[in-house]
């Protein structure tokens, strides 16, 4: 790609300094962003993902500090940019929105009144251009009857109609970038094939970048175009999509996408990665999937794997790549023999 | 697989009431569960998939008896363990009509007791039928006799795994008490020792290790405690276990574990799992046979093969495009469902779902689709079944 990256995210480190100790949330995370492009970030829980666009948007609490690294958005330095302008490009060009809806959005305020505020604190307009902004806005996200909904208060609504009003605030200052933390994963599938389609339907009308952060690898297939793929604070494979889930090169990624029952491939056993994730406290030395790795040996116990460019556009951070297909290989006959 | 039923749901059907005003009076009935029909065989697994609020928890916890259903007959096992749980006025009341009051109509209908017999549809009630007409002072007292022993089998025999792992272990009680207390309380074991080795030989079942005895639920990962809620039902050498969600709070790698694990344990001691989801590729991957619920009612059920590859109800159909399937190649075509679930206290007139289904005709506004058997084995609650297509 010859585009200039959008946001450009180079060896982000943030750490939390908790009550027990360190924790490395992310450690030396680096990702572009190109404009009008779905990057997906994929990773269970506690893997970073979260934190990731947290300090993207400089949200962490007073726990969080942003350790190293660099963040350049538009052009411009995130992290050099004093707190009042940072508070004028967030929800302005930079939006986000929230896996839950009922907790992200105020309940003693209607959803008109919150939307409206956005509006008028980044725009000039008058409260009644922002009223009818806002009405427009619930439209377009798809809710019946914006003109009555507009002064109804969260409770009010259905989980499906909260999430097309966060997103209605969210876009409605027209942002570059929305980053997208599970928006679907506290709904129905079929409310979340809803918001989904919603969400495509908008990017293709605005043109912005989403950063789709979810655990759902098939959200991720229907929705981004490249993927990050996270594991305890670190990126281990980042490529574009259809790379990633045809040719994945990290025992992780590979792992994980055994390890999902899927509804056109009849199988017996899924795939077990071994143990759990580790204790962010006491993240293992060297490759943190050195304690359920089947290929870890040696330097995977010593020395980090860096994330380095296998093919072109696909990155893997493994040092033994080339012992995948065996591993692949000894796993598949594991499943006949099973069987 | 054996041929024999375990668990017989019959015209399930549990109300909560809606309580308003001074004297609590009840203002409307929320239909969590509404005439819902299916059996269970033996050493099989049975999935229960619909959307939140279709009512799918409600009917596992009425089946359990953690709620009293409103109406119904739950047979586990041969036996009809509907009344073991009610008051001996309410469970007499029970039997009466259930019994003494529909046989005895029956047999004004069809005026012999051979008859009446004939034309039961379900082997169990057709041996009630002829138990009772042979007695029937002796068939109630029998009955009533059973309730408070079979109260405690039935709670051995049938078991539960929740959702939550965490909200589902008493924070203060060690492992070993919470997976040996069932053991003791049905006195599977004569003393401490015996006890001890039956946990230990349980936790090793479930992947965990002895020394995981002592220690409290705080200090596990959320898919050992899954794993503990696992040992706790097995130990009681159940038939029927109930799994509510109990993978859905769990990572991908932690659920592929869990899975695998529900499946070797299934065949290891032959059992029953009413495996009840929202994920459609979990229950595909686990069940055998796959109930779909929507708004109370059961619209399709059949064999795992069958509503995969030719599903006939449009929510089926349309709930199965929803999944996003984790394929960039391979993009689903989805159909996408206008509006969200209605109400249960409301439910649409005529089919629950006609209000937001894409191939309702007016007659569907109107008339409840019989839950009736369209092919072998393979039953659909709609007027124009197969009629939507991917």
């Amino acid at each position: 790609m010859d585009k200039k990256p959008l946001l450009k995210v180079q060896d982000l480190k943030t750490y939390f300094h908790t009550d027990d100790g360190l924790v490395k949330a992310v450690d030396g995370v680096s990702f572009e962003v190109y404009p009008g492009e779905t990057l997906g970030i994929v990773g269970e829980s506690g893997c970073g993902k979260s934190v990731t666009s947290l300090s993207v948007m400089r949200l962490l609490d007073e726990k969080g500090e942003i350790a190293g690294g660099s963040i350049t958005f538009n052009g411009e330095d995130v992290l050099a940019i004093p707190e009042e302008k940072m508070m004028k490009i967030r929800g302005n060009d930079m939006a986000m929105i929230f896996q839950e809806p009922m907790t992200a959005l105020n309940p003693v305020f209607t959803i008109g009144y919150q939307i409206i505020e956005a509006i008028l604190l980044h725009q000039k307009v008058s409260s009644e251009e922002a009223r009818a902004m806002a009405i427009d806005m619930l439209r377009k996200v798809g809710i019946p009857e914006p003109e009555k909904r507009v002064d109804e208060y969260p409770h009010e609504l259905s989980g499906g109609m909260r999430q097309r009003a966060m997103i209605a605030m969210s876009l409605s200052c027209n942002p570059k970038i929305l980053f997208a933390d599970e928006p679907t994963t506290a709904l129905d599938v079929t409310i979340q094939a809803q918001i989904l389609e919603l969400m495509l339907s908008l990017q293709k009308e605005y043109g912005m970048s989403i950063v789709m952060i979810t655990h759902d690898l098939g959200v991720i297939a229907e929705l981004a175009e490249r993927v990050a793929v996270m594991y305890a604070g670190r990126i281990v494979e980042y490529a574009d999509v259809v790379t990633l889930f045809k040719k994945p090169k990290h025992p992780y990624t590979w792992g994980l996408m055994n390890a999902i029952p899927k509804i056109d491939d009849e199988k017996e056993i899924l795939y077990n990665i071994k143990g759990v994730v580790p204790d962010p406290l006491s993240f293992p030395e060297g490759c943190r999937f050195n304690t359920r790795c089947p290929l870890a040996k040696d330097k995977c116990f010593t020395d980090v794997p860096p994330l380095e460019e296998f093919e072109k556009d696909h990155f893997v951070a493994c040092f033994r790549i080339n012992e995948l297909e065996e591993m692949i290989k000894s796993e598949r006959e594991g499943e006949l023999s099973a069987k | 697989m054996q041929n024999n039923t375990l668990l017989k749901v019959n015209n399930l059907v549990k109300y909560f009431p809606v309580k308003a005003g001074v004297f609590r009076k009840t203002i409307a009935q929320v239909k969590a569960v509404d005439d819902v029909s299916f059996e269970v065989k033996k050493g099989e697994t049975v999935g229960l998939v619909g959307e939140s609020g279709c009512g799918k928890t409600t009917a596992g916890m009425s089946i359990l008896r953690l709620y009293e259903p409103t109406a119904g007959q739950i047979i586990l096992d041969g036996k009809d363990t509907s009344y073991y749980f009610l008051s001996r006025r309410k469970a007499k009341k029970f039997l009466k009509k259930q019994y003494t009051e529909k046989f005895e109509k029956m047999k004004q209908k069809y005026s012999s007791e051979d008859q009446v017999i004939k034309n039961l549809n379900d082997e169990f009630n057709k041996q009630a039928a002829k138990d009772y007409f042979e007695n029937p002072h002796k068939f109630i007292e029998k009955m009533m006799d059973m309730r408070i022993k079979g109260r405690s089998e039935f709670r051995r025999k049938a078991q539960m795994i929740f959702q939550d792992p965490y909200s589902s272990l008493n924070p203060r009680h060690r492992v070993k008490t919470i997976v040996g207390e069932g053991a003791k309380i049905n006195e599977l074991v004569e003393n401490k020792d015996e006890l001890k080795a039956m946990i230990e030989d349980i936790l090793k079942k479930v992947g965990l290790s002895v020394d995981h005895m002592s220690r409290f639920p705080h200090e596990f990962s959320g898919g050992q405690r899954q794993r503990i809620g696992i040992a706790r039902a097995l130990i009681l050498k159940p038939e029927l276990i109930v799994c509510d969600e109990a993978v859905s709070a769990l990572d991908v790698s932690i659920q592929a574990q869990i899975l695998n694990l529900l499946n070797s344990l299934q065949k290891e001691f032959n059992l029953t799992f009413l495996f009840i989801a929202h994920d459609l590729a979990v229950v595909k991957h686990i069940s055998d046979r796959v109930a779909v619920m929507y708004l109370g009612k059961i619209v399709e059920y059949t064999t795992k093969d069958q509503l995969f590859e030719k599903p006939l109800h449009p929510y089926t159909v349309a709930l199965m495009s929803a999944i996003p399937n984790p394929d960039p190649e391979n993009k689903s075509h989805r159909i996408i469902l206008e509006g969200d679930v209605p109400s249960p206290i409301n439910p649409p007139s005529g089919c629950p779902f006609h209000p937001r289904c894409p191939i309702a005709k007016d007659v569907c506004s109107k008339e409840v689709p019989q839950f009736k058997e369209i092919e072998e084995g393979h039953k659909v609650a709609c007027l124009f079944p197969g009629k939507l297509k991917r």
